[in-house]
């Protein structure tokens, strides 16, 4: 099956345009319909599953569950070759590739040694990001998306826009458009009889295919195992059905044993999907044994870098924890806004805005780490208790340090900087930008937009609009309020007495910001 | 079966892991010390003096399964029973069912309800034909309500996943409160510790990828039917 014609969403010019697909995006009502709703709907699920289940021990848990991946992480090297001893031991056969070039070609050329026709392929976020299906289907094997999400979006020549819910931006009208017009059904959008017509089609595919392609959600180091979690069950066919099984799993997935795999599997669907585990869980160790009346006659691992090892320098390791559940998208204001696509690469939301830019380069992904009001939802989220919005400001000072941020942002900082050095500077500072912002009310304010605000904020004046300069990248999106007529310091002044008194805190009563 | 085995020299496994060493800082692999253990206090989400069989039903059920108990007299009949009502016709029928229901293969050819072939040409794509999969499980999982399958010597992958039905029988003796206790018994039960394939199953198969409208049976099963064989 080919995907129809057309720009692929995340085949984007590069240095990435954040600001045009943000903008394109907040735009789209539709999109921020479902996408806002459904992580809205998902992020609640989290939150009352996990405290049910762990209550109060939640927050320890999660870094329980961190320190064991940063542990793993720490001795990649030796988790690594114990896990290739052991699936090799249990009949697997193991590849490393240095690039997903690479990884694609391991891929194909088992596909070619097998004489392989049609691959039915299992959801897996670091095939999206090898680009595994063009490649397939380009060296004529027909490769079928078998998660219902995938194989319309495959139906469709769309992308994943969410790691869990790939298409969380479609609605049901163009599920039901989308089949009519590539399998010739009748229309319907009834979410059910929708997927009963995948359901058929794709029981066709899994009696025909020979390769079966999935991804991993887990290694373990012990047992050589890879471990599978679907609902659907389609993993389960493409690994059992067809004659040859390739995985094609990140390096980052180990755990050390059966026993820690269950510290993540209590967390990694509670986290993604408000469930207690995945409908199903697998967990793979080598081929069919001979004795055995069906399962792959060949396993192959394929282990994939592709940057993974750029990351895993002490500032950045953390970030290989993630276990891919999207609870940080589904928290993120941001994420919820703009959509998946908006972020120009297979991982979107909060952990893609750190590590694209780590994976595929920070000059051309540099305003994703910007992607952010730093506002901490995504760490709190997360059940490996990654720190998020430290990475995402420790990109932004690289992007300022490597000169990647523009000579007036730099200019504008180091002003910034100079003004906060003494008391006197920032007094000077804050006073020109008062005189500069209440002028410019003066000439190019107006009244809020919304006549349902407060009086004081209502008047003539009260918002710039139109700013000039730096300004203008603020007010295309929203208005700016201009200064108060008083600043702070003068009301503190004026209210208690002298402003460089000795500070006390006075019960009962709370300052009013400026 | 063919196993060829690839060439070991080249398939960029040393690169790897040199690759890795560069990044950790080092050039020898270091002495590997334990890793934390899991936090059983933190993790643990049913205790061994829980109600077994009882948790695993209730728990079953809020996932999505039909779960009941049985005596184990009664199983055999409980399984016919369950398959007359869905109007199945043939099964795809693991080795171990008759050891937890006993009589089994007496009465379902009593009720003209065949067994579709096994290891023959068709391989897995048999399962295709049949109306339900009814198996043996290894353990149930109390806590969450999971059904723990192993692949080996009848008993194939596909009678759990490719019939529209599935039939599971558990013995009571064999439910575990939490996954953290299901890995010793994995280890203590001959031909699960090395099975090419265990799989948790906690539900009917399900998707909500359409607008997060639940929708069961999308590739696997639509409907689990749980009986838990008490007192075995």
């Amino acid at each position: 099956m080919k995907g129809r014609a057309g720009p692929h969403p995340l085949d984007v010019p590069l240095p990435h345009d954040l600001r045009a697909a943000a903008g394109r995006a907040s735009r789209d009502v539709a999109l921020q319909q479902f996408v806002g709703g459904a992580t809205l709907h998902k992020d609640r699920g989290r939150r009352e599953t996990c405290r049910r289940a762990f209550g109060e021990r939640y927050d320890a848990l999660r870094r329980h569950a961190g320190a064991i991946k940063q542990h793993t992480l720490d001795h990649l090297d030796a988790y690594l070759e114990r896990f290739i001893a052991r699936a090799r031991e249990s009949g697997a056969i193991v590849h490393a590739a240095a690039t997903a070039a690479q990884a694609n070609e391991v891929c194909l050329a088992v596909a070619r040694r097998h004489g392989c026709r049609l691959c039915v392929k299992s959801k897996s976020m670091v095939t999206e990001e090898t680009g595994l299906l063009a490649a397939l289907e380009t060296a004529g094997v027909e490769t079928v998306e078998t998660d219902l999400g995938e194989f319309i979006l495959q139906l469709d020549g769309d992308a994943p826009s969410h790691i869990v819910t790939p298409m969380i931006h479609k609605d049901r009208a163009a599920v039901g458009r989308a089949f009519a017009r590539e399998l010739g059904v009748a229309y319907t959008d009834d979410p059910r009889r929708l997927t009963m017509i995948a359901r058929e089609h794709l029981r066709e595919k899994y009696r025909r295919a020979d390769l079966g392609v999935s991804g991993g959600n887990f290694l373990v180091a012990d047992t050589g195992s890879v471990v599978l979690c679907t609902n659907e069950g389609n993993g389960r066919f493409c690994t059992g059905v067809p004659r040859v099984h390739v995985a094609m799993v990140g390096i980052e997935k180990l755990v050390p044993s059966m026993e820690h795999l269950t510290v993540f599997l209590k967390l990694l669907a509670r986290s993604g999907t408000a469930q207690p585990l995945t409908v199903y869980t697998q967990v793979i160790t080598g081929p069919r044994r001979p004795d055995e009346d069906d399962g792959p006659d060949e396993v192959h691992i394929i282990l994939v870098d592709n940057g993974r090892t750029g990351l895993l320098r002490a500032e950045s390791r953390e970030l290989l924890r993630c276990i891919r559940c999207g609870a940080c998208l589904n928290a993120c204001p941001v994420y919820r806004t703009i959509g998946g696509h908006a972020y120009g690469s297979v991982y979107s939301g909060p952990i893609g805005a750190v590590i694209t830019p780590a994976l595929r380069g920070l000059r051309d992904f540099a305003a994703l780490p910007h992607a952010s009001s730093l506002c901490g939802a995504c760490f709190e989220a997360c059940p490996v208790h990654i720190d998020i919005p430290r990475h995402l400001t420790r990109l932004r000072a690289q992007i300022v340090e490597q000169r990647i941020a523009g000579w007036r942002e730099r200019a504008g900082m180091r002003l910034w900087g100079l003004a906060l050095r003494t008391a006197w500077t920032y007094r000077l500072a804050a006073w020109a930008q008062r005189l500069v912002l209440r002028r410019l009310a003066r000439r190019v304010g107006r009244r809020s937009r919304d006549s349902a605000r407060a009086d004081a904020a209502h008047r003539p004046g009260a918002w710039i609009h139109a700013g000039p300069g730096p300004l203008r990248a603020w007010t295309q999106e929203r208005d700016f309020p201009a200064p108060a007529a008083r600043s702070f310091r003068q009301w503190w002044a004026r209210e208690r007495g002298h402003a460089r008194a000795p500070r006390r805190d006075i019960p009962g009563q709370r300052g009013t910001p400026a | 079966m063919t196993r060829p085995t690839a060439p070991r020299s080249d398939d960029g496994c040393a690169a790897l892991l040199a690759r890795v060493r560069a990044a950790l800082g080092r050039d020898t692999p270091p002495r590997l010390p334990d890793p934390p253990p899991p936090d059983d206090a933190l993790l643990r989400l049913a205790r061994p003096g829980d109600a077994s069989a009882a948790l695993f039903v209730e728990r079953a059920r809020e996932v999505g399964m039909e779960a009941e108990t049985v005596e184990p007299a009664l199983a055999a009949g409980r399984v016919v029973g369950v398959l007359r009502e869905a109007g199945v016709r043939r099964v795809a029928l693991h080795d171990d069912a008759e050891d937890h229901a006993p009589g089994l293969a007496r009465e379902l050819a009593a009720a003209g309800i065949l067994a579709v072939e096994r290891g023959g040409p068709a391989g897995p794509r048999a399962l295709f034909d049949a109306d339900a999969g009814v198996t043996g499980v290894l353990a149930g999982v109390a806590e969450s309500g999971t059904l723990v399958c192993v692949s080996g010597p009848g008993l194939s992958r596909g009678a759990s996943l490719v019939p529209p039905l599935h039939v599971a029988l558990v013995r009571e003796s064999r439910i575990v409160p939490d996954l953290l206790d299901l890995w010793p018994l994995v280890r203590r039960s001959p031909g699960a510790a090395a099975a090419s394939s265990l799989t948790l199953i906690t539900g009917p198969s399900k998707t909500a990828d359409i607008e997060g409208v639940l929708v069961t049976g999308v590739h696997g099963p639509g409907r689990v039917r749980v009986l838990v064989v008490t007192g075995s």
